[in-house]
């Protein structure tokens, strides 16, 4: 087996223990976050409720699913649900089953007031026991608030007050939008980074493989 | 006099750090984990039935209970008994409030200009407290704030170093530290910036610093480096792993 199905393998194995997994490329050309996309591509086509929280633009993270071969169209508004951030605070509105925005004012407050109301409203229709969360390229957040940090911290608090079993899987390209990383290396059970060394790409586990806390 | 720190290295060549110091654990990177170099002091002292000031900055508390629950602190425990005071500021600020026995909370609009006062007013509350309770008879006091930067984030970075030069000042001037008595503290900053840390590094005891690098074959090793200690003329670097989730120094 090679390193990648290997660590891919690791990060399925913690998504299915609710551990919380984060992924953090070093480098805009390591691609460490196609993990995320990879991991939860079963969970998806076995018909768990599978929630991505987009910061990447629509088109951008429908590419990406179509480039691991996840056939999203056919689970879309059934048992995969998209909570579009990037369109929310753009105002774009996707006019697609499946696919959730915010409507109205939004800055970094109301933001967070939003989001907790629209999880409530999911989760009071859809009633669901176990949610696998992705959250995709939160490295976004530095061009869509104000203070991102704050942003991310605040709603990590409100996944982690969910009152269901959430494994969360969380990608970021760190050099663009730094000093994400010290939330998810204190809290994620697992990490993983992408570095790009010369001509070569790694992957490695940097929490979580070595008994870390 | 002199009190263990629990961090060996420190233990055993400096032969424990001094009351009332600033332990200072720079966390140059996040990566290198130090932040739990400073919840295992925490986890040594009240294991060992010793006081313990915990000073939440920026994390929503939920994120702490969580965190600490898998590094084997019992939070729940050390609160209920009366030996671990919690201060939550992030809580305090965007209204998000864990009720739980000692954890406390800043009343009122809160801005860096009336932090300190209101600080004070909390620890002199909880000092009253565990005065009357005669908890401070044949026990250390510690206090532990993660993390320092996070005033960075809430409030930038000139108005956190004028915060932390006035705090200094109040602090000396305030009764609170004379009619009861002062603790131990252990700070944690992490990042690399040059408004505050270099304040710190002159304010600061002891300074440990964190780091870590990547080796060839994908292993990523910690190390702490003593920067700043009484008497200490090189800086001695050591490395660490973790066994089972639990701090080893080799």
């Amino acid at each position: 087996m090679n390193n990648e199905n290997r660590l891919l393998e690791l990060i399925i194995s913690a998504l299915s223990s609710n551990k919380i997994v984060g992924i953090v490329d070093r480098d805009i050309a390591s691609f460490g976050y196609m993990l995320g996309l990879k991991a939860i591509k079963g969970d998806v086509e076995r018909g768990k409720y599978v929630w991505i929280v987009s910061y990447d633009p629509l088109q951008s993270l429908f590419r990406d699913m179509e480039r691991v071969g996840l056939n999203y169209e056919e689970h879309l508004g059934k048992n995969l649900f998209i909570f579009d951030v990037f369109g929310s605070i753009k105002g774009i509105e996707p006019g697609m089953d499946g696919v959730l925005t915010l409507k109205g004012y939004l800055d970094d407050n109301v933001f967070i007031v939003k989001y907790q109301k629209l999880i409530s409203e999911v989760i009071d229709s859809l009633k669901p026991e176990e949610v696998t969360v992705l959250g995709h390229l939160e490295s976004g957040l530095c061009r869509l608030f104000k203070n991102p940090v704050r942003v991310q911290r605040k709603a990590w608090n409100l996944m982690m007050e969910v009152p269901l079993k959430i494994s969360a899987v969380r990608t970021y390209i760190l050099p663009e939008c730094p000093a994400m990383d010290e939330l998810v290396y204190f809290c994620s059970d697992l990490v993983v980074e992408g570095l790009v060394e010369g001509n070569r790409r790694r992957l490695i586990v940097t929490k979580g493989g070595g008994d870390e806390p | 006099m002199s009190l263990k720190l629990g961090l060996k290295p420190v233990d055993r060549v400096l032969g424990g750090v001094e009351e009332r110091s600033l332990i200072l654990i720079h966390e140059a990177d996040p990566r290198s984990l130090g932040k739990f170099l400073a919840l295992h002091v925490m986890k040594e002292k009240l294991d060992s039935d010793n006081l313990v000031g915990y000073f939440n900055i920026g994390m929503p508390l939920s994120v702490f209970l969580s965190v600490t629950r898998r590094f084997g602190i019992d939070v729940e425990r050390h609160l209920k008994e009366g030996r671990l005071m919690i201060v939550d500021t992030f809580g305090s600020i965007y209204d998000l409030r864990v009720e739980m026995e000692n954890v406390w909370y800043l009343s009122g609009p809160i801005s860096l200009e009336i932090l300190n006062e209101k600080y004070i007013e909390v620890i002199r509350t909880h000092k009253e407290k565990w005065k009357q309770l005669n908890r401070f008879e044949g026990r250390e006091l510690w206090g532990v704030t993660v993390s320092i930067s996070d005033y960075l984030h809430m409030f930038g970075a000139q108005k956190t170093q004028r915060y932390l030069e006035l705090a200094d000042l109040l602090r000396t001037n305030s009764d609170v530290y004379r009619k009861y008595p002062a603790g131990t503290n252990v700070w944690v900053y992490t990042g690399n910036d040059l408004v505050v840390l270099p304040l710190l590094y002159r304010k600061a005891t002891y300074v440990l610093r964190t780091e870590s690098t990547v080796t060839e074959e994908g292993k990523v090793i910690r190390t702490m480096k003593i920067v700043k200690a009484p008497g200490l003329k090189s800086m001695p670097a050591y490395e660490y792993t973790f066994r089972s989730g639990r701090l080893k120094f080799p």
